[in-house]
């Protein structure tokens, strides 16, 4: 799109150098690990949004299938996996919040709220929402 | 600087010592020469977004100035501070890799506009900054801002154009006969 737009453009001019690009590039800055961690982490949020939704279909299924359900996360192998989705879903999460008041404005009325006010706003809702969730799974199951 | 995204002509030599010290060009622009980097890739992208106050009536001179409030002077002022220097553009890795992206200055100078009480662009300049190598190429690594000279915040006016391009996309979705 830029490119068609921008006749003057010229990523491989036969005369001006351009540095390559190694692909370890993220290797370079501290703050490139954690952009690449924080992308890697995202399939582990989808996958515990996922399991959650499998854990609430079997809570309707019935006692039989969710005691099944459960006593299979009971198994080693996968607490030790989930300890490390826990993990990852932690930093994937925190560092999303952090990162909220970049993105969101508050306002009251013509006075724009600090930054921290969103961030607190963004961690109590998340707190909100896993005790909601907890109290479902645990209280009721 | 030794691989840090500085300005040079800011930068104490004894904050670098005892050395060696590396200096480079511009990441992401080709070298010309030197550390003579060609930033007419930039200067176009700026163009693009039209980095000036845009009116649909030009008011007559007798009738005075277009007035602000300290309010609404401090909505754009951090904006307005860029001095062009590129330092958000040789932090950003996404620029490297594609080169298409229009970057942050030039869209961080774009909202100095948007967020403008005297401007009426922002329609046009949001047809062009939420295409794909606008806004939606942004990855939100951050540092654009981190090496901001002036504090600037380029990555912050990112997301908050990414918040309104969907926020404008969702009604235009529920409400197709509402203006934009």
């Amino acid at each position: 799109m830029g490119k068609a737009l921008n006749p003057d453009y010229t990523p491989f001019h036969p005369k001006w150098y351009r540095r390559r690009i190694p692909i370890f590039w993220w290797l370079r800055k501290r703050a490139y690990v954690k952009f690449i961690a924080r992308e890697l982490t995202s399939p582990f949020a989808a996958y515990a949004a996922l399991l959650l939704l499998i854990q609430v279909w079997a809570l309707a299924s019935g006692a039989v299938t969710y005691s099944r359900f459960m006593s299979l996360l009971a198994r080693g192998p996968v607490i030790l996996w989930h300890a490390f989705v826990l993990l990852c879903l932690l930093f994937h999460s925190i560092t999303w919040l952090n990162l909220a008041p970049k993105a969101l404005v508050l306002r009251l009325g013509k006075k724009r709220l600090p930054d921290w006010t969103v961030r607190v706003a963004h961690y109590a809702a998340w707190f909100a929402v896993s005790a909601f969730t907890a109290w479902i799974l645990i209280g009721t199951g | 600087m030794n691989g840090e995204p500085v300005l040079t002509c800011a930068t104490y030599l004894e904050s670098v010592l005892p050395g060696p010290i590396r200096v480079e060009p511009l990441t992401g622009f080709p070298v010309i020469r030197d550390l003579i980097g060609d930033i007419t890739d930039f200067l176009e992208k700026l163009q693009r977004v039209n980095p000036w106050l845009v009116r649909n009536d030009e008011r007559d001179p007798s009738e005075g100035e277009y007035l602000q409030t300290p309010e609404q002077l401090a909505e754009y002022k951090s904006y307005a501070m860029c001095i062009n220097c590129m330092l958000c553009y040789t932090a950003c890795p996404i620029y490297e890799l594609e080169p298409e992206f229009i970057g942050p200055a030039a869209i961080a100078l774009a909202q100095r506009y948007n967020f403008d009480s005297r401007d009426e662009g922002k329609e046009a300049r949001m047809d062009v900054i939420s295409q794909a190598d606008g806004i939606w190429a942004c990855t939100f690594v951050g540092e654009c801002s981190t090496v901001c000279p002036k504090n600037v915040d380029p990555a912050g006016a990112i997301q908050r154009y990414k918040v309104e391009a969907t926020a404008q996309y969702m009604k235009s979705m529920v409400m197709p006969w509402a203006k934009r």
